[in-house]
């Protein structure tokens, strides 16, 4: 009965188009084949005018209804709701004015009166990582100064 | 009958996508060859060109290797002009992407030990090359990894960013448990006394001080002013132990501990080529930090 089934014409139809979609996935890596690169120059100090790439990682020792980071400007950098504790890594453009950095941190840590606390670790390229932290519970609002002249 | 079908055609898709040749990524050191295998996984086949025990200061491409590249989606290397040779690389493979691994790391410089021990291409005001000695360098080029991988095979990018992160966990605990290991040396021994300027990311990292001895590596001959200077400067530094290099002759460091009566430390891995139990970053880690906690810290 069972090899019987197999010769039906839908069976026969659905082996097809199955192979199909198989022959379909190397097809696909062959003809998607990604350009060559040039290799990026080397990450150079930025200007008071240019923006960085960075990465930023965020630490929560407990959850937090939302945290945002924002710079001077009001330019948002990280906007997040219902954090787990733990860290994430996030990629942002951070403008660093003179090697330096002012943020501001807006967390909402929900309703335990015990402090808990943030870290934001920022990395631009081509600089050291530096780590901010904030102490506190409910809601915050607390600049983050991050200064590379020594660097 | 018709959803049955569905799903088959379905799971057959999802079994074939599972046995899709996997990113081939061509590694130019070790640790480069490490690095990729914890990103990548199994959805990543790692081809190192260098072999264990090999150091990557020597290596030069063979026309066998440039085939080797050419087949693979990524080449990865370290940087910082490690591999002076990657211009040419370049030019010649076609379609290929050449990620510099160190290239958006922060870079030390090598100063004036550097001009008399380490590699002949890096000079003084130079970027020091021996990244890899930093744990937190090393947490940050694995993103760098997972997003050159994800810019390849975009479907694994989740992948390759949550096994980026989940490496960067280990390497956190890691460096904690470096950091209490280490605190068992006194302040005043905390100095490296290396034949080859290496270890600057690492003494940053951890608080020590390097003093790399000049003649006294592979790239140089050793002349009798060399030891003499040497001789002198271990004396001066005051440390129990000095540090030779993993696959070097220490005959020369055995007879500067026996002029200055300090002892001769374990040998530690300069440039991630360790072999067998130390193959890999963190054993590479954990190799010198226990060689050096053994050597310096009080009995």
């Amino acid at each position: 009965m069972f090899f019987k089934s197999l010769h039906s014409p839908l069976v026969g139809t659905v082996g097809v188009l199955a192979a199909l979609g198989l022959l379909a996935i190397p097809l696909r890596h062959l003809t998607s084949a990604t350009p060559a690169h040039p290799l990026p120059a080397a990450p150079s100090r930025p200007t008071a005018a240019d923006t960085t790439p960075a990465l930023l990682r965020l630490k929560l020792l407990t959850p937090a209804r939302s945290i945002r980071v924002h710079t001077e400007n009001g330019e948002t950098l990280l906007d997040l709701t219902n954090i787990a504790a733990g860290e994430s890594e996030h990629d942002a453009s951070l403008p660093l004015h003179d090697a330096n950095l002012e943020l501001l941190l807006e967390a909402d840590l929900g309703d335990n009166p015990s402090d808990t606390a943030v870290f934001l670790t920022i990395m631009p390229d081509a600089y050291e990582e530096q780590t901010r932290y904030v102490i506190g519970s409910g809601k915050l609002d607390e600049p983050l100064h991050y200064d590379w002249h020594n660097h | 009958m018709t959803r049955s079908i569905l799903a088959g055609v379905l799971i057959l898709q999802a079994a074939a996508h599972t046995n899709a040749a996997p990113l081939q990524v061509c590694a130019l050191h070790p640790l480069m060859a490490d690095l990729a295998r914890q990103v990548g996984g199994e959805r990543v086949k790692v081809v190192d060109l260098i072999a264990e025990g090999v150091n990557p200061h020597r290596f030069e491409p063979r026309p066998a290797d440039l085939q080797t590249m050419q087949a693979s989606a990524l080449v990865m290397a370290a940087g910082k002009n490690l591999e002076p040779y990657l211009g040419r690389i370049r030019d010649t493979l076609q379609g290929v992407t050449v990620v510099e691994v160190g290239l958006t790391l922060p870079s030390l410089t090598v100063d004036l030990h550097g001009a008399v021990s380490c590699c002949p291409q890096h000079a003084v005001g130079t970027p020091d090359p021996h990244w890899w000695h930093g744990v937190d360098h090393m947490r940050r080029a694995a993103r760098v990894v997972a997003l050159a991988m994800a810019q390849q095979d975009p479907e694994g990018k989740t992948l390759y960013l949550d096994n980026a992160a989940a490496y960067g966990q280990r390497l956190d605990q890691l460096k904690r448990w470096a950091r209490g290991e280490l605190a068992k040396v006194p302040s005043a021994q905390r100095k490296l006394v290396t034949p080859h300027n290496a270890f600057a990311y690492f003494a940053k990292e951890f608080g020590f001080e390097v003093i790399a001895v000049g003649g006294m590596n592979h790239e140089q001959n050793t002349t009798p002013r060399d030891l003499a200077k040497t001789i002198e400067a271990v004396r001066n530094a005051g440390v129990k132990a000095i540090f030779p290099e993993t696959n070097a002759n220490t005959k020369i460091l055995q007879s500067i501990a026996t002029a200055t009566g300090t002892n001769l430390g374990t040998p530690l891995i300069a440039d991630g080529n360790g072999s067998g139990k130390d193959a890999g970053f963190e054993a590479m880690i954990r190799h010198n930090v226990e060689a050096i906690t053994r050597a310096l810290a009080p009995p």
